[in-house]
């Protein structure tokens, strides 16, 4: 049956569908892939799926096809670790990530649909000067900005996280931290299913499995993509394709400054809460956080070269172990449950790249790296914009791929190179 | 971990190297334009599938 509707849900029918497993309802639907589409988003991660939803959302336009060629999140967007903040470097970093948690905090009520962001605070550790003075600028900037962040010391520290080794006689004694009482963590899957589910019911089409294998480009314009389900026409394409985004872009032409690496997490088995914030250790290559559920999830910085591969490594999870143990001894008895990993387009300033590129039609939302699902609502909000006004919103002005040539880098590694 | 034969040193762990990016031809710095040479530096093949790379 095909709903026009979204579903809903109530408490009631949790009960009931529980008991008997029937009726689930779906939350987007199945279409045949149709000759035209006013745009075509290519990528099911969450940055395509809040584009599409908010260009029917936000104005009106709803003959919109999102096109992936595997299953819906089954790239970066169901494989990250969730961290939402915006305690970054930069101010137009700064500006464009607060805009993307206050979106955050809104979006289950947009949505209506529970994405559990849960605010419980970010720590980010300093063990050197360096990353003291780091942590203090960022701060300012922050502050300037109106975004809550400031620097703790260990006391403090201790107080926020019981279990945490402050002493003085490790082998990387914490100096302080970078507090940021906004951040938090997500329910990744959920504001995937959300976005998706919001969409749809807007009349976007949603098409998995449906790879692009061409851009059609001629006098410099886009007309259409290849799909391996046939050809659409289409005079707009915005490609959401993290990982692959330079293979994506260069079916059309573009080149990109982007290279993809690797990244790892992993998670426990399930434990009583006792961890409130995330904690990140430059320094350590390490960050920390506890579920709902109560697994702790591990993540660190990118495998250190360049790769297409999603397989898991010894090294990773050995260093890993050592690293988390040296924060938090206690934890030692634990296991580990699971490891993955995940593409991820590294840029060289560590900002993302968006909005429009050489060829007419084609614009990309990319540059995505290891931190890009917290900008998802935002960079939605901001690419659906752009192609419905044809103006580039102020708030991702810097983020163009034009800067690389005109040497206009947003520096953002000493806020995003392992806390994601 | 996986071993990168070295011409100078033999067979020797991954983690005793750095990686640099892929290889590229270095523009000519007396004739590059700050296109080329910022082409140069920023943009990679990043190719899925067999590469040449410096490490
Ligand atoms: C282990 C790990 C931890 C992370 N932790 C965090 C974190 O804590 N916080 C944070 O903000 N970010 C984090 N990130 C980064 C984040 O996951 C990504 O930046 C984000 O999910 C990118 O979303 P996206 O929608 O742009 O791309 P993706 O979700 O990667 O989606 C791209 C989609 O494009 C599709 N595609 C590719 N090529 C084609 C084609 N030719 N035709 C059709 N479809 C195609 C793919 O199938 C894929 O589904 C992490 C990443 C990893 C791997």
């Amino acid at each position: 049956m095909r709903r026009r509707r979204p579903a809903t849900y109530s408490a009631l029918g949790l009960v009931g569908r529980g008991l008997t497993h029937r009726d689930w309802p779906r939350a987007w639907r199945s279409h045949d892939l149709r000759d035209a589409y006013d745009v075509v988003v290519i990528g099911a991660g969450v940055h395509g799926l809040a584009a599409a939803y908010y260009l029917a959302a936000n104005h009106g336009v709803r003959n919109v096809a999102v096109l992936d060629k595997g299953y819906l999140g089954g790239g970066g967007s169901g494989r990250n670790t969730a961290i939402i903040r915006s305690n970054y470097l930069t101010p137009e970093g700064v500006r464009f990530y607060d805009r993307s948690v206050r979106l955050y905090e809104r979006l289950a009520a947009e949505l209506n649909f529970n994405v559990m962001f849960s605010q419980r605070g970010h720590l980010t550790l300093a063990h050197n000067d360096g990353s003291l003075r780091t942590m203090r600028w960022r701060a300012e900037v922050n502050r300037l900005e109106g975004v809550q962040s400031e620097v703790i010391g260990p006391a403090e520290i201790a107080r926020l996280v019981p279990f945490m080794d402050v002493s003085a006689d490790t082998r990387y004694p914490i100096l302080g931290a970078l507090y940021h009482p906004p951040g938090g963590t997500v329910r990744h899957d959920a504001v995937n299913w959300g976005y998706a589910r919001g969409a749809d019911a807007l009349g976007v089409q949603i098409h998995q499995n449906t790879e692009v294998v061409g851009i059609d480009v001629r006098d410099g314009r886009v007309r259409g993509v290849q799909t391996n389900r046939g050809y659409v026409s289409t005079p707009t394409v915005v490609s959401c394709t993290a990982g692959w985004s330079s293979l994506v872009a260069a079916l059309a032409g573009v080149r990109l400054p982007v290279s993809t690496h690797p990244l790892q997490a992993a998670v426990t088995e399930p434990v009583k809460m006792f961890l409130e914030t995330v904690v990140v250790s430059g320094t350590l290559h390490v960050y920390v956080s506890q579920t709902d559920r109560g697994e702790l999830v591990f993540g660190a910085s990118t495998d250190p070269y360049p790769s297409y591969s999603t397989r898991g490594s010894l090294e990773f999870t050995e260093e890993l172990a050592g690293h988390v143990l040296e924060l938090m001894p206690s934890i030692a008895k634990l296991r580990l449950l699971r490891q993955w990993a995940g593409l991820c387009d590294m840029t060289p300033d560590f900002s993302p790249i968006m909005g429009a590129t050489p060829v007419e039609g084609f614009l990309v939302d990319g540059g995505w790296g290891t931190y890009g699902f917290k900008a998802g609502p935002v960079s939605g909000e901001a690419m659906a914009e752009l192609v419905a006004s044809g103006r580039t919103p102020e708030l991702i002005a810097a983020f163009g791929l034009d800067r690389f040539a005109e040497g206009r880098l947003v520096g953002e590694k000493g806020a995003a190179a392992v806390g994601h | 971990m996986f071993r990168i034969p070295c011409p100078y040193c033999g067979l020797r762990n991954v983690s005793e190297f750095r990686h640099v990016g892929g290889r590229r031809a270095r523009p000519d710095v007396r004739t590059a334009t700050p296109a080329q040479w910022r082409a140069y530096l920023y943009e990679q093949d990043n190719i899925a599938g067999w590469s040449a790379e410096s490490w």
